[in-house]
């Protein structure tokens, strides 16, 4: 993977997360947005080699500590790495060329990453979610809707990045 | 990377995890800034789409003859509420003066008109960052926020040129209050808390000493040092027996003012016995 070429979309993503304009996509009393960091993770824990998934997901939860509005450091990295690395390891379990199983993947990284990142602010900040079920939920519903979205614009950067993809899954292989 | 280093991948999995748990445990105050500063790097583009912003608004009833927009309708009432609250104090002011007349009128409080910078709103936390430049000397954490003629919020952090407002509706969020119900001259005194859900809630008020209406106006009460004179939070929205303590009201109360488009917000400054004088707010309504 090409690096600096990584960290300039990181930038942009941190951006976009953190920007003001998702206010227009917010939906429900709670405010809930798509995390766009989140979708970014699972997308280049699929489709880098393992090592270059596990700096990437540690990477992008520090972006998504700096950008988060609480500025809680140290949640989002441990979460978003421990669960981006695990990914890369099971990710040939999936053929992620399919949007109904990025949609998928997105929806249940972010049922594991999101309670846990809500679970280490507590632990940092005491400060809590009013209904986190409602918000882990639709979080990772809304999440799921936008991710195969910003998975295609990735793709279609993925050359520029230096990304090498993985062979589709065969059967053979296996066999 | 690691491998130029030759360094293993579970090593440096193990590394960079240890990193992060460093992270989290190192002390809050000392790792925001971090994100405190992306925020005032950032900020102009992060701005972005602000004045954009959805706004929710209560329901109004259709009325076709009206003359008069619900915003401005709105902003009326909210007036009409803290001019109610302010005559009651008034009358109760007079009555003390007329049995101890060497009492003085206090002076009233400064104001410091600050611009909001962002609006954080997530299901973990509702604040805006202010700037303040020049004014931080008279900012002090808990004072009141005043924003659409109602209180928003309190100063949670102040920074050299930069502050923090959480919103009456955090769920951090706790604040004497008053409700004032309809004809009435007293106020029923409770706990004014945040929902986290752009709503507020007011716990442990009996249902048999107490009958709420909906409707009803919600007051943030005087409290030395910080605020004066009662000032309008919200209406209740909805009053209901708590299904977990049948016998108090789970209460709910949608907040007058509409933080997610205001431009500016004006500080209440009560204490100014640092010699500061903090401007006080010339022809720009927060």
């Amino acid at each position: 993977m090409k690096w600096p070429r990584f960290i300039l979309i990181l930038l942009a993503l941190m951006l976009l997360d953190a920007g003001q304009w998702t206010g227009m996509l917010a939906v429900g009393q709670q405010q809930i947005r798509p995390d766009f960091l989140l979708i970014a993770m699972v997308f280049f824990a699929s489709n880098g080699s393992t090592g270059e998934a596990m700096y990437a997901s540690f990477l992008i939860g520090l972006a998504a500590d700096i950008s988060s509005e609480g500025a809680v450091i140290g949640p989002c990295i441990l979460s978003f790495g421990t669960f981006g690395t695990l990914l890369s390891l099971v990710r040939r379990v999936v053929v992620m060329q399919r949007v109904i199983f990025q949609a998928i993947t997105i929806f249940v990284m972010a049922l594991l990453i999101l309670p846990t990142m809500y679970l280490l602010i507590r632990a940092k900040t005491g400060q809590s979610v009013s209904h986190p079920m409602s918000a882990i939920l639709g979080g990772a519903v809304y999440a799921a809707i936008v991710g195969p979205i910003l998975w295609k614009l990735l793709s279609m950067l993925g050359g520029w990045l230096g990304l090498h993809q993985p062979p589709p899954y065969s059967m053979r292989r296996y066999v | 990377m690691a491998q130029h280093l030759n360094i293993s991948r579970g090593t440096m999995f193990f590394v960079l995890l240890t990193a992060g748990i460093l992270l989290q445990i190192a002390d809050h105050d000392s790792t925001k800034a971090l994100g405190y500063r992306f925020q005032q790097i950032a900020g102009p583009v992060l701005r972005i789409g602000r004045a954009i912003q959805p706004t929710t608004t209560l329901a109004q009833k259709d009325d076709p003859g009206k003359l008069i927009s619900p915003s401005e309708y709105r902003k009326l009432q909210t007036r009409y509420d803290n001019l109610n609250a302010e005559l009651l104090d008034l009358q109760q002011r007079y009555s003390k003066l007329a049995h101890i007349r060497t009492i003085l009128p206090e002076p009233g409080p400064a104001l410091v008109v600050a611009d909001v910078i962002q609006t954080a709103i997530s299901p973990t936390q509702r604040e805006l960052i202010l700037n303040i430049s020049g004014q931080s000397q008279s900012v002090k954490p808990g004072q009141y926020v005043l924003g659409d003629d109602t209180i928003i919020g309190t100063i949670s952090d102040v920074y050299s040129s930069r502050a923090r407002v959480r919103l009456v509706t955090d769920s951090r969020h706790f604040l004497p209050a008053g409700i004032l119900l309809e004809g009435a001259r007293d106020y029923i005194p409770a706990q004014i808390g945040g929902a986290g859900d752009g709503t507020c809630k007011i716990p442990l008020l009996s249902r048999k000493d107490h009958d709420i209406q909906v409707g009803s106006a919600v007051f943030a009460m005087k409290r030395t040092g910080f605020l004066d004179t009662p000032i309008l939070i919200g209406k209740v929205s909805s009053v209901q027996p708590d299904e977990k303590q049948p016998l108090l009201w789970d209460i709910t109360v949608q907040p007058a003012g509409q933080v997610e488009t205001l431009g500016s917000v004006a500080i209440v400054v009560m204490d100014l016995s640092d010699g500061s004088k903090p401007g006080r707010p010339e022809g720009k309504t927060p």
